[in-house]
């Protein structure tokens, strides 16, 4: 089964979206920035996630950052944008997309969450991984 | 699972909302009551923000509100939070902005009562 990495400051948003995801991946969570960094970097070492999902808004370290972060990471590592680890923004807002776009993230998907629409695109995202 | 208590004009059909986001009914209605116990606080802290005149705050805790409101599709709560959101964001005059708080905090209070009544 995929692994996700779902990266959100709120309980119910981030449970929710690993419900919503049950049957298509296995899913970890981290609660904030500093989480979500240090659960990207112990999967370099082991099992890597197949993607990210990652709130833009958190009080540590927004999404925008650890996207920054990880993309530098690849980077440096060698690895091409288009090869890297899918990253999908979570956001209500609708601005920050060119700014995430032009920092290299995936996809995006806009809270209300759509269940039918944020399966689709994890499970299109996941597929071109294999 | 239709969970109708009687009393309140508030209403959450849980297997509906539970068929639209395709997760199990027991599962989204744990979500509810965590979301609900976790509002007085949230509620607390953006009149606290308010009040203060803090903007940034306001504007933070309003917007995960919205959001979390939005994905559990609490509806009158999501709506009286969208609102207060706007006028916060165009600098309504402060006694608009209080309307729409207590008319928000209204709200919260007849989910919450709701809730209350579902067993949460």
């Amino acid at each position: 089964m995929s692994r996700i990495l779902i990266v959100d400051d709120n309980l119910e948003n981030r449970e929710l979206i690993a419900e919503i995801l049950r049957d298509i991946a296995s899913c970890d969570i981290a609660i904030s920035g500093r989480e979500a960094i240090e659960a990207y970097n112990r999967s370099l070492s082991g099992k890597m996630y197949d993607l990210i999902l990652l709130d833009i808004e958190m009080p540590d370290m927004g999404g925008l950052e650890i996207l920054r972060r990880i993309r530098e990471n690849e980077k440096a590592a060698g690895i091409d944008l288009g090869d890297g680890i899918p990253i999908v923004m979570v956001t209500a807002h609708r601005k920050p997309f060119l700014d995430a776009f032009y920092q290299g993230c995936t996809d995006y998907v806009v809270k209300p969450i759509d269940a039918g629409k944020l399966i689709e695109k994890v499970k299109s995202k996941l597929e071109k991984r294999r | 699972m239709t969970e109708n208590p009687s009393q309140g004009a508030f209403h959450l059909d849980i297997d509906k909302v539970s068929q639209e986001l395709r997760v199990r009914p027991e599962i989204l209605k744990r979500l509810i009551i965590s979301f609900s116990k976790s509002l007085t606080e949230k509620i607390l802290n953006l009149k606290q923000a308010l009040d203060l005149n803090d903007v940034t705050k306001a504007r933070a805790l309003l917007h995960e509100l919205k959001g979390t409101s939005g994905n559990l599709r609490v509806t009158d709560v999501y709506q009286a939070v969208d609102v207060l959101h706007v006028a916060v964001k165009t600098s309504e005059s402060p006694e608009k902005i209080h309307d729409y708080f207590i008319a928000l905090q209204r709200c919260c209070q007849e989910f919450q009562d709701y809730i209350g009544r579902l067993g949460g």
